[in-house]
């Protein structure tokens, strides 16, 4: 074959696949124009509803299927809003792009032969050439794991979001234990922002402190307790200071406005001190819609010198 | 809104600065050693946040009280010395003309766009998914976030609450970098957002990846440096799981310092070894060692192991009178950068109390390693399991160091490559050292911390990996310094 018949079979042969490549597009942009268009008719409620009739009988499946159904869907509609204008930029200048795409496979070739040369005419050792299928065979599984990391970090997202939306966690008190939220509520709403309590407590309170920032709160912790990682449900007791084992210089060391005792351990927890304060039973029911609840830990929050709020 | 906008600009201007730092640094006399513009815009991230959280830190330290006033200040100050710097760097990028005529190059070209792409995407998810949520895990409240709180409504380092042992909060003496970086968000926007704050953390990504491009750049092909940042990009450890870069946990921060310490130690002995100074790259080096100590305690434990690394490289090297003299010299460089950032925050800390820390060096005695050499027989195998067998958690990382360094076994004795292997063996030797003193059951502490500590470590394993192989037949490529 002269130089020249190459050249015209080169140049059919890219013509054809411009073709090809061109009818693809032409496809792929009107399935996504027409997809999107659909997800954006959808009324999102129609969506929520059909994933609440799949959504298990669990306390929290139904709430969860409501908002991944809204997370889902916009995802779905911002995906489909950006492909058909990247398609559309595609098929603008297809041959470009045809030839941008075998540069990079060339690009790719070349830069995962860890030999001297990409170029298969050129002879290479046994080593050379497990040493490049070995570099490639890796790429390939760390680029495919990730895949698989992102696709399920996106579900995670969607997971979350349900509970998150745009809510800040001073809204949500996300991770913490039921107690813990209730006990944050009560404390915003019985003492000043600027209130110093000292707290007698088995709970591990660090969350409780950020999130009732700027009230200071001081705990003296027990050292059994101090490098204790507590466990789920009160299966771990932590060993704990009450608020009489504390001495007039220890008090004196932490001056203070309220002092709260809060256990939760049943080895810690005295049951004729659970009703002690009645402002929180009130609120502890109120918030709970329970008007005979009776909880199953102690929370007594005084002002300082022991006088009732 | 006006608090976003501030935000906005004020995170502009510390990147600003970070960039002005990182061109007066590594820029030399001789232009072809000029630094690519993405390796400025990657350590403009990480130099400009450190940075900022530094000088907050010298300025409480002071006396002074912190606020929207030193935060402004300091994105001002970073418009005006980075502002110039970025104008005169977009200039010469504009200028800079690059010959894609060789059909290698074009390919090679071709690969760098389509990994910068994808970086591009990586980052844009990654700022997207870390805003998805407000802060939400143990340790970013209990120890940093709680700490950044304490900051912006006491404005001092020297607040009561963090100075009193019984106030509640997790790791008393656990550094500041990231609680005065929180800190620098709230006194811009004017309130505490704990979801605005974790941009943070996002930066610090972009931060590395980028900067990691940038110094592989002046070593491999454009097309095998941006591979080697995409695949550092997509470690699953990293992004997206959810104690990485996604949280404002210091783990990931770590990662990023101490994985740009080692890439700049790497690239300075690769400079001494071809006859060049090491001085500038260590000079990052110590600088980003110094953050790693000043974001989380491990940071310690890296800095004592890369300063005997380079002490062994210099006791290598001693036959070698030049060598010897220029690593000696590098050495002193990264230092006395090390101390000068982390020895303010040293002397800061005695004064901070000791409640819930482990107090490791304190506990280090001869009879109590001996009495804990059984936990050996827990820990080992599984650390094993962690890094090898649990490779769909956490990534192929581990493998790749490993299939790296059969595959070049000559080439991983050489120092640049040995200097990874050693900081990789001392950091594990480390973690098994911590699991023998600490205070805490074992199985619990390390068996609940390994997965992160393992991540902090990751970029230097990718590193391993991704210079193992010498480069292709590129001799013409850009942005060459060999």
């Amino acid at each position: 074959m002269t130089n020249r018949q190459s050249g015209r079979a080169i140049r059919e042969s890219n013509r054809s696949g411009n073709f090809i490549a061109q009818s693809a597009c032409l496809l792929l942009l009107t399935g996504s124009i027409l997809v999107g268009a659909f997800v954006w008719l959808l009324p999102v409620e129609v969506v929520q509803q059909w994933a609440v009739n799949r959504a298990g009988t669990g306390p929290f499946d139904r709430f969860e299927a409501v908002g991944q159904a809204e997370f889902a869907l916009w995802l779905v509609r911002f995906f489909f809003t950006l492909l058909p204008v990247v398609i559309w930029y595609v098929w603008t200048d297809i041959s470009r792009w045809r030839t941008w795409i075998v540069a990079v496979w060339h690009g790719l070739s070349a830069s995962t032969s860890p030999s001297s040369t990409a170029d298969i005419t050129v002879h290479r050792s046994f080593s050379d050439r497990a040493r490049t299928i070995g570099c490639r065979a890796a790429l390939t599984a760390w680029m495919l794991l990730f895949a698989f990391h992102f696709i399920h970090g996106i579900g995670e997202r969607m997971h979350e979001w349900p509970y998150f939306r745009f809510n800040s966690g001073e809204v949500v008190l996300p991770n913490i234990s039921d107690s813990n939220r209730a006990v944050i509520r009560y404390l915003q709403h019985e003492t000043p922002p600027n209130a110093r309590i000292l707290v007698a407590s088995d709970q591990k309170l660090f969350f409780l402190s950020y999130y009732l920032r700027p009230r200071t709160l001081l705990h003296r912790m027990h050292p059994d307790s101090e490098h204790v990682i507590p466990l789920k449900d009160q299966q771990r007791r932590l060993n704990a200071y009450r608020l009489t084992d504390l001495t007039e210089s220890d008090l004196a060391q932490m001056p203070h406005d309220y002092t709260l005792e809060y256990f939760e351990h049943p080895d810690l927890v005295d049951p004729s001190q659970i009703l002690d304060d009645t402002n929180w039973i009130s609120f502890v029911r109120q918030r709970e819609r329970n008007p005979r609840l009776i909880p199953q830990y102690v929370v007594r929050l005084r002002k300082a010198g022991g006088t009732p709020r | 809104m006006i608090g976003l906008m501030c935000l906005v600009v004020g995170l502009f201007g510390q990147w600003l600065l970070g960039l002005f730092l990182a061109k007066f640094i590594l820029s030399s006399n001789d232009r072809s050693n000029d630094p690519p513009f993405v390796e400025l815009i990657g350590l403009g991230f990480v130099l400009g946040i450190g940075a900022t959280a530094w000088t907050l830190f010298l300025y409480s330290f002071a006396g002074a009280f912190l606020g929207f006033l030193p935060s402004c200040l300091l994105a001002i100050i970073g418009f005006s010395t980075g502002g110039p710097v970025l104008i005169q760097q977009w200039k010469e990028t504009k200028r800079a003309s690059r010959n894609v005529e060789s059909a290698v190059i074009r390919c090679d070209f071709a690969l760098c766009q389509a990994c910068q792409g994808l970086i591009a995407l990586l980052i844009t998810v990654c700022v997207l998914q870390t805003l998805q949520t407000p802060q939400k895990l143990w340790d970013e409240r209990a120890i940093f976030a709680l700490k950044a709180k304490v900051l912006f409504e006491d404005r001092s380092i020297h607040s009561p609450a963090l100075m009193h042992p019984d106030f509640v909060q997790y790791h008393p003496r656990y550094p500041l970098l990231l609680p005065l970086a929180e800190e620098n968000v709230y006194a811009l926007l004017g309130t505490v957002d704990d979801r605005l704050s974790k941009i943070v953390f996002s930066l610090l990504y972009a931060g590395m990846v980028l900067a990691t491009a940038g110094v592989l750049l002046r070593h491999f092909s454009e097309g095998r440096a941006w591979l080697g940042a995409l695949v550092l990009a997509t470690a699953p450890v990293l992004m997206p799981y959810e104690y990485g870069f996604l949280c404002g946990q210091a783990d990931a921060p770590v990662a990023c310092y101490h994985g740009l310490s080692v890439l700049y130690l790497w690239d300075g002995l690769r400079r001494i070894r071809s006859g060049g100074s090491g001085s500038r790259p260590l000079f990052i080096a110590g600088l980003c060692g110094g953050l790693t100590a000043f974001t989380k305690d491990e940071g310690i434990a890296y800095l004592m192991i890369d300063t005997s690394i380079l002490g062994l490289c210099v006791l290598g090297s001693c036959f070698t009178f030049e060598r010897c003299r220029r690593l000696i010299q590098a050495m002193i460089v990264f230092v006395m950068t090390t101390v000068a950032v982390i020895g303010p925050w040293f002397l800061h800390r005695r004064n901070l109390p000791l409640t819930t820390e482990m107090n490791y060096f304190g506990r280090m005695t001869m009879s109590l390693f001996i009495s804990r050499l059984d936990t050996l027989h827990w820990t080992l195998p599984h650390l094993l399991r962690r890094m090898f067998i649990e490779w769909r958690e956490w990534g192929l990382q581990w493998w790749l160091a490993i299939l790296a360094l059969i595959s070049r076994p000559t080439r991983a004795i050489q120092p640049p490559q040995l200097l990874l292997i050693l900081d990789l063996v001392g950091s594990l030797l480390s973690l098994i050292v911590a699991g023998m003193v600490a205070p805490a059951q074992l199985d619990e502490h390390i068996g609940g911390s390994s997965h992160r500590f393992l991540m902090q470590i990751t970029p230097v394993a990718i590193l391993f990996a991704v210079t193992q192989f010498p480069d292709s037949d590129h001799r013409s490529l850009p942005h060459r310094a060999e």
